[in-house]
């Protein structure tokens, strides 16, 4: 039976911190219990997976961005005080106009997939607290559909199809997309809060249905007319 | 310590070029602490950027009592789990399934790897057990590093090692067979 000792004895050989001392003990215990031994090799396979990880993430070097960023706010603040708070103002006006007419531009176009493709058609919907934006793509000859749902209570979210597969996902922060529960052609979900949801091949005449609690609040029917 | 305390009163004093070092030293362990959390290259970039210039303008809020990593990593985490949580979804138009390379239902999308199962294993641990690990091997500190980052003992922290490997011990082993 191992107790605290034997087990501080081995942890600290997998960490390679033993002294010459303790290593003559370490040496001593995996020679004359199998458990010892045991549990040495188990945590050490596991130090070596996370060695192996931890390896896998490439040094970075920023010195040069951090150091440049923080001479930079340095020298922002000495234009922000004594005579050259004046000019500074000015300049910031300035910026302050040119920047909202880039912003104006670019809103009008919103970016919420965080993609570039062959955007073919684009649809928005708010109502009751529910806003959803709608993004059809072609890709490589299939049609998919992207679709934001922004929404403050519970919203059911309901895929029917009758006529072949369809696929409805729903992506997660990290970027990955899982499949809503059901099947091809029956499936649903329940979000509140925010999210997105992928439509890939859903046959003519699917539907994807939001509704709260007491209305539906959108249809959305495929292929929708943009 | 001692050095780190004169290195910080002289750059409070004015000497900014100081910092440089302080960058080099850490920017390595922090990266890796914040990648770990958020899982984008790119994201955790610019949020350890962040840290260090946000260090910089507090500098004069530091405790010098305590090594400068524990100040920074403490954080590094803060402002990644602040990041997370005002992360909105997205997507990545190649990574939508077609119809011919859809897998089984219900199965997620991602394809199980060594690497990805080690990070899904240490995300699922608790707090005081992922800390331990990601001080260790992400920001490779000692024993008595990690004690004085997180303000409690070296036996402690040995303990949580401990318990963290085993727990990791079962979930990566026990799903190795499946890994690509």
């Amino acid at each position: 039976m191992l107790n605290d000792k034997h087990i501080d004895i081995i942890q600290k050989k997998v960490d390679g911190v033993l002294s010459a001392n303790e290593e003559t003990v370490f040496q001593d215990l995996i020679n004359a219990s199998h458990e010892a031994k045991e549990l040495y090799e188990e945590l050490l396979n596991t130090h070596r997976a996370l060695q192996q990880n931890a390896l896998e993430i490439p040094p970075v070097t920023f010195t040069a961005d951090v150091m440049r960023r923080i001479k930079g706010r340095a020298a922002r603040k000495q234009v922000f005080t004594g005579s050259g708070r004046f000019y500074a103002f000015a300049a910031m006006l300035v910026l302050v106009f040119v920047l909202g007419i880039l912003a104006a531009y670019y809103l009008t176009a919103p970016d919420k997939f965080r993609l570039s493709g062959d955007l073919s058609g684009t649809m928005a919907r708010k109502e009751n607290g529910v806003e959803i934006d709608v993004q059809e793509y072609n890709r490589n000859g299939f049609r998919m559909y992207l679709i934001a749902v922004s929404a403050k209570d519970s919203l059911y979210v309901e895929f029917s199809n009758a006529d072949g597969p369809g696929y409805l996902n729903v992506a997660h922060k990290d970027g990955t997309l899982n499949k809503c529960a059901g099947n091809e052609s029956d499936a649903h979900y329940v979000l509140k809060g925010y999210a997105i949801f992928t439509l890939s091949n859903a046959p003519a005449a699917s539907e994807l249905i939001f509704s709260t609690k007491d209305k539906q609040i959108f249809l959305f029917k495929v292929p929708p007319t943009f | 310590m001692k050095d780190e305390r004169i290195e910080i009163e002289a750059i409070i004093a004015g000497q900014t070029g100081r910092y440089r070092s302080f960058v080099e030293r850490y920017q390595n362990p922090v990266f890796r602490v914040i990648y770990k959390i958020v899982n984008d290259y790119q994201e955790a970039g610019e949020l350890t950027q962040d840290v260090f210039v946000k260090a910089y303008e507090s500098l004069n809020q530091y405790n010098p009592e305590y090594k400068f990593f524990s100040w920074i990593y403490r954080m590094a985490i803060n402002r990644a789990l602040l990041h997370l949580r005002n992360r909105k979804p997205y997507v990545e138009l190649d990574k939508i399934p077609l119809r011919e390379n859809m897998v089984e239902e219900t199965a997620p999308y991602d394809v199980i790897t060594k690497k990805s199962l080690v990070d899904k294993a240490v995300n699922e641990l608790n707090e005081s057990y992922r800390m331990v690990i990601q001080l260790k091997y992400y920001a490779d500190l000692s024993y008595a590093e990690m004690a004085e980052v997180l303000g409690i003992p070296e036996k402690t922290i040995k303990s949580r090692l401990f318990d963290a490997r085993m727990i990791l011990k079962d979930k990566i082993g026990n799903n190795l067979k499946y890994v690509e």
